[in-house]
């Protein structure tokens, strides 16, 4: 019955404005999983976008009020969040589409918003294919710092340190390759440089010596996977003396920054002494988190909502995530962008207008100020960690790159010689040795024992000979 | 329009809204009295092909007319469908630069979905705009009929029939080859792929249905890809270490330049067999003979002659008279519909895949409309799957001949496969029997006599147990060697041995004896005790005489006593003896001398009378019997 659910469709929108007096009215859908292991899950964001909303309806630091309508809608399985979209746009299509986050699912509803000139606001989306804003994704706004972005940190550091080649260390899932779109940042970005990669399966044993092995060709070594992963490389690179300046290793661990750093090489196995000392030559790329007062305000309430949600038992959850933060940020950044828009006339069906004027601006978000670039990407800050106590193996934020302006900054617990290559010049370790197995090496040696043991009687035998001719020589004693 | 300016935000009042909503149901009201006054509900069915680009087989133009012929005469059928109207919208499936795009096509699906409601979707045909598509109908259990489509994957979507080739028939054809020449182990694919934005990795998709259905019959499959750049020597080594049974899917040129390198490197091609995958027959188009090794330059001969161990595997022409009509009034239709000229290709069996599918559609519908209550107006679309399962596992005339449809909704399709004759390229076929059916008079070519052996007698690497028993093993070489170094040095040893005890002997001189262990015969005891024996005349002189046995010849010699031995002494007067090495040698040899006539060895003595008591005497020699 399509025409009688338009008929309501249409009646809802009609009595909606009736009830809010002046305000306009803005129908989100918002596209987030229910399953509480992601971080950017439906529970945890969506006190966020209510805490937005309600500082928007209050008007704050806007003339024109705007009445959100949040429509949650889960995009677990996947072409959940796309078919939602269609079944529900058959009745009306929404303003603003939030989410989703994952890849995949968000690449086609991107296309769907883009198509139909929805404005999209998304704390995901980081994969470097969804920066042709020119077609495909022309709608899509990145609220959270791109996986290019990221590797800006690594250009600059590639680029201070003269570091010359690259490896790829990265743990491919074949579903969410949320580690294979990162490090695919970096491969995007510094094409310049020599860089090979390694894929790890997941769920496939790992086989260290044959990733020691790829490291040979490498300057430096940039990770992206499991922690318990991570430290038996670590380890195996440190037994095989490739630590201590020999490569420079890094990891990249971008959102649950806070479960890293002090202690992460601590297992309580006998590893863990050695861990430590590997751990001494790893450098962590993670956000750079700068707090400023209203934050506390909205973290609490994150974590006060969190806990009512029941959702308060895992380990990030006590802070407030980027996902978090971008979605309420990104509520804030369309209703100045809308707000100008109408300012000039156009409606908020008009999402080209719109959606041009979220980007290129910078606007003061909940955690500190949110700079959107011309191509609609969020600049982002990254800092790098490093181990500064290796007593206590504790790490701390050595260096900072700030994506506005695209600068490094070096802090004061920065050691420059720990960014050193140190042997450059030296040949790799020694190349295996060729084996042609057992069963040659003992032939060889057989026949040439043979032939040598041969020879020396021969020898012998002919200097024994000559010994006796000499002495038989020596018999002409019939001399009278 | 109407609808979205009347919620555009700058002034709302009521009364537009109640405007708006009575235009809204005027707008209702219209399309149902449109259908009225036609007294016929209209069908939509939603075509999505890629609009200008005819280098696909499913291009709009060279599929259109089919469509829109099989729409006419299903309307004109007052039997099939009545009181319902086909009509057919369609959306393209290209991007902006005209090829294929899985991005674009899902686009299309859901504006023809919102803005028709399509009782069917028909398309697309390339695989990655199908895969988006064919989820949305899935989604919205909307039949998906199309003769495109042909990649594997599509067989897990419930909303899809295929009614022209696909490669999972190919699969079952390359299946049924093994089977025949009993190749039931192994199998080697090679294919070209690109991963470029455009490409629709026809060969991956292609090569895709024979790894799976292998696999599934437990036949092992190597793969491997070709870029655009081709090491052909590598490509070479690589099919020489890992298959005899060769499926290959890439261009001509690739073919040609594999096989000429083949021939060049000198690999036995009897024991190889390459199945080429060329479904639409590009290469074999056109004049007869069919020369596809031809290129008119200096490596045609080791074409023509690598190309016998080359079988090709196309799709098959259908035969019946209907389809050649059908094809001609295609021809016309699509010159005038579009100034499009189609030509005798393959191609066409798709226009004929499509122009079916619309004819297996209809039936489908009307039969599961006859199921339903009849009369009610307008009729509801029905569930999608209810549809979706009349067309599958079905059978029916259609244009190139019967289609059968199997219990997965894919349509049975014949192959072709092409061997090289004397003269002139062989046709076997394969249909929907599922059989090998030889053309009359033709017979598979092997070079080599008889099809050849899927896996070498002693595999790929040479380690097959059954072919080590009959070559030495390393441990027997190790054997072999050291026995025979051992054997060397036991001759080796043996000769310094004797050598050295030679040379000892030589060295001890044992013929020597001294002068004084020799007692001056003394006569008396001659008598008494041998000569008397020996019956020596004992006149003349105090020499003792030896008589010899032959003739009564005395002949007188002195004699002495050597350790109670009779011996005769013969004085050589020679002042000096040179003890050389021969000399030594000689009375070495003089003393071994064994005779069964001598009683005694006789053995030379010699020893020097004591230099300093009768230096003046000559030494004596002195023989002992």
């Amino acid at each position: 019955m399509p025409s009688c659910t338009r008929l309501c469709a249409l009646l809802l929108t009609l009595l909606d404005p009736v009830l809010s007096g002046r305000a306009e009215d803005i129908d989100v859908v918002v596209f987030l999983p229910q399953n509480n292991s992601f971080l950017f899950s439906s529970a945890r964001v969506a006190p966020a976008l209510r805490y937005a909303q309600r500082r928007l309806e209050a008007g704050e630091g806007n003339s024109s009020v705007f009445h959100f309508h949040l429509h949650f809608h889960s995009s677990d399985s996947p072409n959940e969040a796309l078919f939602a979209l269609v079944d529900r746009s058959c009745a009306r299509k929404p303003d603003l589409i939030l989410g989703p986050v994952r890849e995949y699912e968000a690449a086609g509803v991107a296309r769907l918003a883009s198509h139909w000139n929805i404005p999209m606001i998304s704390a995901g989306a980081l994969a470097a294919g969804f920066g042709d804003k020119n077609s495909e994704f022309s709608q899509l706004t990145r609220i959270a710092p791109q996986y290019v972005k990221m590797a800006e940190t690594f250009s600059a550091l590639f680029e201070r340190f003269g570091w010359r080649s690259a490896l790829l260390l990265y743990e491919e899932d074949k579903q969410e390759r949320n580690c294979y779109f990162t490090l695919e940042g970096v491969y995007h970005l510094m094409s310049e440089y020599p860089i090979s990669q390694f894929p790890v399966l997941e769920g496939v044993p790992l086989h260290v010596d044959e990733i020691v092995d790829s490291m040979n060709d490498s300057e430096v070594v940039i990770m992206c996977m499991g922690a318990d992963r991570i430290r038996s490389i670590m380890l195996a690179a440190h037994r095989h003396q490739l630590t201590r300046g020999r490569k420079i290793f890094f990891s990249i661990e971008l959102f649950n920054a806070s479960t890293y750093g002090d202690g992460s090489w601590r297992r309580n196995d006998e590893h863990d002494s050695e861990a430590k000392q590997a751990y001494a030559s790893l450098n962590t790329v993670t956000l750079l988190r700068t707090v400023k007062p209203e934050f506390e305000n909205f973290s609490l309430e994150m974590k006060s909502s969190a806990e009512k949600e029941g959702i308060y038992d895992c380990k990030d959850c006590g802070s407030v995530n980027m996902f978090v933060e971008g979605f309420h940020d990104a509520m804030l950044l369309y209703a100045i962008a809308l707000h100008e828009a109408m300012k000039h006339g156009y409606s908020k069906k008009n999402g080209t207008e719109v959606t041009s004027r979220m980007w290129n601006r910078t606007i003061e978000g909940i955690a500190g100020q949110v700079s959107i670039d011309t191509n609609g990407d969020r600049n982002g800050d990254f800092s790098v960690m490093a181990m500064t106590d290796v007593e206590a193996g504790t790490f701390e934020m050595v260096a900072n790159y700030f994506g506005v302006n695209r600068t490094l900054e070096l802090l004061p617990s920065f050691r420059a010689e720990r960014f050193t290559l140190k042997e450059r010049h030296e040949a790799s370790p020694l190349p295996p040795e060729k084996s042609c197995g057992l069963g040659v090496s003992a032939l060889t040696g057989v026949i040439v024992g043979a032939v040598l043991g041969a020879g020396m009687l021969i020898a012998f035998n002919f200097f024994r000979k000559k010994l006796q001719d000499y002495h038989l020589a020596a018999h002409a004693w019939q001399r009278a | 329009m109407k609808l979205r300016e009347a919620t555009r935000p700058a002034l709302v009042i009521m009364a537009s809204w109640f405007f708006t909503v009575l235009l809204f149901q005027l707008a209702e009201a219209s399309l149902s009295s449109d259908n009225a006054t036609g007294d016929l509900q209209n069908v939509t069915l939603a075509a999505i092909l890629p609009l200008t680009n005819t280098d696909y087989p499913w291009a709009w133009p060279r599929v259109a007319p089919a469509l829109y012929r099989a729409v006419n005469s299903v309307n004109s059928d007052p039997h099939l469908l009545p009181g319902l109207k086909l009509q057919l919208v369609h959306g393209s499936s290209e991007n902006r630069e005209g090829f294929c795009s899985d991005s674009a096509a899902p686009l299309v699906a859901v504006d023809l979905k919102l803005s028709h409601d399509p009782w069917a979707f028909i398309g697309p045909g390339c695989d990655y705009s199908s895969s988006p598509v064919a989820r949305f109908t899935t989604h919205w259990d909307v039949p998906m009929v199309t003769a495109g489509a042909r990649a594997d994957g599509f067989s897990t979507f419930a909303a899809v029939t295929n009614t022209g080739p696909t490669h999972k028939k190919l699969g079952e054809l390359s299946l049924k080859i093994q089977e025949t020449f009993g190749w039931n182990r192994h199998a080697m694919l090679i294919f070209s792929d690109n991963k470029d934005d455009n490409d629709e990795r026809t060969c991956y998709f292609a090569v895709e249905g024979l790894y799976t259905l292998l696999k599934k019959h437990n036949i092992t499959v190597f793969d491997y890809f070709i870029e655009s750049d081709v090491n052909y020597k590598d490509v070479v080594q690589i099919i020489q270490k890992n298959g005899r049974v060769v499926y290959l899917c890439c261009s001509w040129d690739n073919l040609r330049n594999l096989m000429v390198q083949f021939w060049k490197e000198g690999v036995d091609l009897e024991n190889y067999v390459f199945f080429f995958i060329d479904l639409f027959a590009e290469g074999l188009g056109g004049e007869q003979p069919v020369t596809p090794w031809f290129r008119g330059d200096q490596d045609d001969y080791a074409a023509q002659q690598a190309f016998r161990s080359v079988k090709v595997l196309t799709y098959l022409e259908p035969q019946n008279a209907e389809y050649h009509q059908f094809v001609e009034t295609l021809k016309k239709d699509a010159e005038k519909m579009f100034n499009f000229t189609i030509k005798d290709s393959l191609y066409n069996l798709i226009a004929g895949g499509f122009y079916d599918g619309v004819m297996l559609y209809s039936q489908a519908l009307n039969e599961t409309l006859s199921k339903h209550k009849p009369g009610q107006r307008p009729v509801p679309r029905p569930k999608g799957d209810m549809v979706t399962q009349r067309m599958w596992n079905r059978t029916f005339r259609g244009v190139m001949g019967t289609v059968e449809m199997d219990e997965f909704g894919d349509r049975e399709i014949d192959f072709a496969l092409w061997d090289m004759t004397e003269r002139r390229n062989l046709k076997t076929l394969w249909n929907s029997i599922k059989q090998l059916v030889l053309q009359k008079g033709l017979d598979f070519q092997w070079p080599g006599g008889s099809p050849p052996l899927e896996v070498p007698e002693c595999g790929f690497k040479n380690d097959n147990p059954a072919c080590l028993t009959r070559t030495v093993t390393m441990h027997q070489m190790v054997a072999i060697v050291i026995c025979f170094v051992f054997v060397i040095i036991v001759t080796i040893t043996i000769f310094i041995y004797r050598k050295l005890k030679l040379e000892s002997e030589l060295a001890a001189q044992l013929w020597r004896v001294s002068w004084d262990d020799i007692q001056m015969s003394n006569l008396d005891k001659v008598l008494r005790r041998a000569c008397s024996r020996l019956t020596m005349s004992l006149k003349g002189s105090n020499y003792g005489s030896l008589m010899t046995m032959e003739g009564n010849l005395q002949i007188y010699t002195k004699t002495g006593y050597y350790k109670g031995n009779l011996v005769a002494i013969k004085y050589i007067n020679k002042k000096r003896i040179e003890l050389t090495r021969n000399v030594l040698f000689e009375l070495k040899h003089m003393r071994d001398v064994h005779n069964e006539h001598l009683t005694a060895s006789s053995a030379p003595a010699l020893t020097p009378q004591t230099c300093a008591s009768s230096p003046s005497t000559a030494p004596e020699a002195a023989f002992r019997t």
